[in-house]
């Protein structure tokens, strides 16, 4: 009886929501491929910027969708139609497949030996503080600070360690390079803890409505110095291709401050901030919804130059030298000379 | 639109208290005090089209308390309820993650004014004010994982009454009958006036400037059922004790729709519920 009364109730109450709130759309190619091509029409925000004709894309990619296609068959089109977009931070994901765009990555040389930099530099004793792997060079002149992902939570007491740890030196090296972003708090936990007064850093926008160029009032970031006595040494970040994402906003974001030089090649870019939604048919997919200016109001989406363009050397990779430290290690002793 | 509803809803609320003051005496009532506790089961679903084209459904775990005092011509409510679980999709599988962790509350004070007696009858209007959270986690969006509707609402409400009684027992055989009574309730709300908070045109929190708030405050509109339709319903059934406690079941029924930001949101809630109610005091 229980039971009879439980299955009733479940009846009414499922039939009930489809009353209430409609049916679910059906889950056909077409439909999937329909509601992906509109939500990015409505919603990316780089149309414009990268001169894409989204119409055009629909009328190429339309007539590939069949009803019959199998589901490898669907995404392989909808992979091919989100890489017109050219952007990393666009991804379909299904239960078989992750759709990418890894060619901002491959623009340039890696530019980055970690081989290299864990045998000559990091060496074996070097501290673990946190995320931060670090430790001397240059003869024990300056701090060399390795943090490879922004995914890894940093707290403030571990890069006030750090700072403590190297203030009397004549400055550090934060490598970044193939740090691919990751959590954009992290960003503002190491800025912070090396700012020296408020200062913009950058401006962003977000998509408000469904023409390509509907976008917010500006939001103009600022960081705050979180000490007292900040870090006034020169700091050099080294960047590379594979810096994507928050590991751009933290380079975009430090070149606000007068002591900071970026070294390296230029980063992939990736101002974006990528928001999510799902298909009909329950694959999810991520997408840019925003804009990132600088402070003067250039748009680096597609990777931010360094100040000083330096490529990693094989000879000097064979002689055991990484030649982007090294000319770090180079500007640091020369600073202001 | 806006201004000739808020009218309307001052006069009716006008009109209301107008009739309340005629039918309360001079001399203050005494009043009744009560406590309820009560478990149940929230069936419920929603389509949030921020994020997804797909309904999200699940049956929640729901705790609700409420206190209330009535008097002979008034009865005044405060209800608390909550409930937490899982919604997912048709297309859930235990290898996929199509679900959504949802947290849903409603806290909300009713005022009623009793209006008219008929027979076994009492009609009861007042207004009720009220929070309306859901809340939804689902990592499957990315930054867009959080998705919310929060609403306060003013709300004109019904109640209708009926009251039976019997005698239990065998006159025959029974040295002592016992009273026996059922109360039956209708309570109905609509909003007229609401304040809503969702998030923006790209759901995103604006996680690129972690100074500011992810729940975005400047984003609360005011509107009314034009775009923000609210529809409460419950159903109450109370047995009172030998005590003048009572045992209580309801089925509460919600719908709700939002369209604002180019992203409706549809939603419902079907909540069963066993309570038991205190009386505090025995007049």
């Amino acid at each position: 009886m229980k039971k009879i009364i439980s299955a009733i109730i479940l009846i009414v109450f499922a039939s009930c929501s489809e009353l209430f709130l409609g049916e679910d759309v059906k889950s056909t190619p077409r439909q999937n491929f329909e509601q992906l091509w509109t939500i990015l029409d409505q919603k990316y925000s780089f149309f414009e910027y990268k001169n894409i004709d989204w119409n055009d894309v629909h009328e190429r990619y339309s007539s590939k969708i069949t009803n019959n296609m199998s589901d490898v068959e669907l995404f392989n089109v909808l992979f091919s139609m989100l890489s017109e977009l050219k952007d990393a931070h666009v991804n379909l994901v299904s239960p078989f497949n992750v759709s990418r765009y890894d060619a901002v990555f491959y623009k340039g040389p890696e530019n980055y030996d970690s081989r290299l930099v864990l045998d000559k530099y990091l060496r074996s004793n070097f501290f673990v503080t946190g995320p931060l792997k670090h430790t001397t060079i240059g003869y024990g002149r300056i701090g060399y600070v390795r943090y490879e992902s922004f995914s890894s939570t940093i707290s403030s007491s571990d890069i006030d360690f750090v700072i403590n740890k190297y203030k009397d030196l004549k400055g550090i090296i934060i490598d970044v390079r193939s740090n691919g972003g990751g959590y954009v708090s992290n960003v503002f936990t190491l800025c912070k803890a090396l700012a020296d007064k408020r200062r913009h850093v950058y401006t962003s926008y977000i998509k408000t409505g469904p023409e390509h160029e509907d976008f917010s009032e500006p939001n103009y970031v600022y960081i705050d110095p979180a000490s007292k006595s900040p870090f006034d040494k020169p700091i050099i970040i080294l960047t590379n291709r594979s810096c994507y994402s928050a590991t751009s906003f933290f380079v975009l974001a430090m070149k606000a401050f007068p002591n900071v030089l970026t070294v390296g090649d230029t980063t992939g870019g990736g101002l974006g901030a990528p928001t999510g939604a799902e298909l009909p048919n329950g694959w999810s997919f991520r997408f840019s919804c925003s804009r990132t200016l600088s402070p003067e109001g250039r748009n680096f989406e597609d990777g931010i130059p360094p100040d000083k363009v330096r490529y990693l050397k094989e000879d000097d990779v064979n002689k055991g030298f990484d030649t982007i430290i090294e000319y770090a290690v180079y500007k640091i002793i020369n600073w202001g000379r | 639109m806006m201004k000739f509803i808020i009218s309307l809803f001052l006069i009716v609320f006008q009109l209301i208290s107008i009739q309340a003051q005629d039918v309360i005496p001079e001399k203050k009532k005494k009043s009744n005090h009560f406590l309820e506790i009560g478990l149940g089961l929230n069936y419920h679903a929603i389509r949030d089209n921020g994020t997804s084209p797909l309904m999200y459904k699940g049956y929640l775990p729901a705790i609700h308390i409420q206190y209330f005092w009535t008097s002979e011509k008034f009865i005044g409510l405060l209800d608390e309820a909550f409930s937490i679980g899982y919604l997912k999709t048709r297309n859930f599988s235990s290898t996929d993650n199509n679900k959504a962790v949802s947290y849903n509350n409603e806290l909300s004070f009713t005022a009623l004014y009793k209006i008219r007696n008929f027979s076994k009858n009492t009609f009861y209007l007042g207004w009720e004010f009220g929070t309306m959270s859901n809340l939804r986690v689902n990592e499957k969006f990315n930054n867009a994982n959080l998705n919310y509707d929060f609403v306060a609402y003013l709300a004109p409400t019904a109640m209708l009454e009926h009251n039976i009684s019997w005698h239990s027992g065998n006159e025959v055989v029974s040295l002592k009958k016992r009273e026996r009574n059922l109360k039956f309730q209708y309570i109905l709300s609509i909003p007229v006036i609401s304040s809503v908070l969702r998030p923006g045109y790209v759901t995103i929190s604006d996680f690129v400037d972690i100074n500011t708030l992810p729940i975005k405050l400047e984003n609360i509109k005011i509107t009314s059922f034009n775009h923000y339709f609210l529809m409460k319903n419950k159903f109450i059934v109370y047995y009172v004790l030998h005590n003048n406690n009572m045992l209580k079941l309801s089925y509460g029924f919600n719908y709700f729709s939002l369209y604002r930001n180019y992203n409706p949101v549809k939603g419902m809630y079907s909540t069963f519920m066993a309570s038991i109610v205190f009386r505090f005091t025995n007049n």
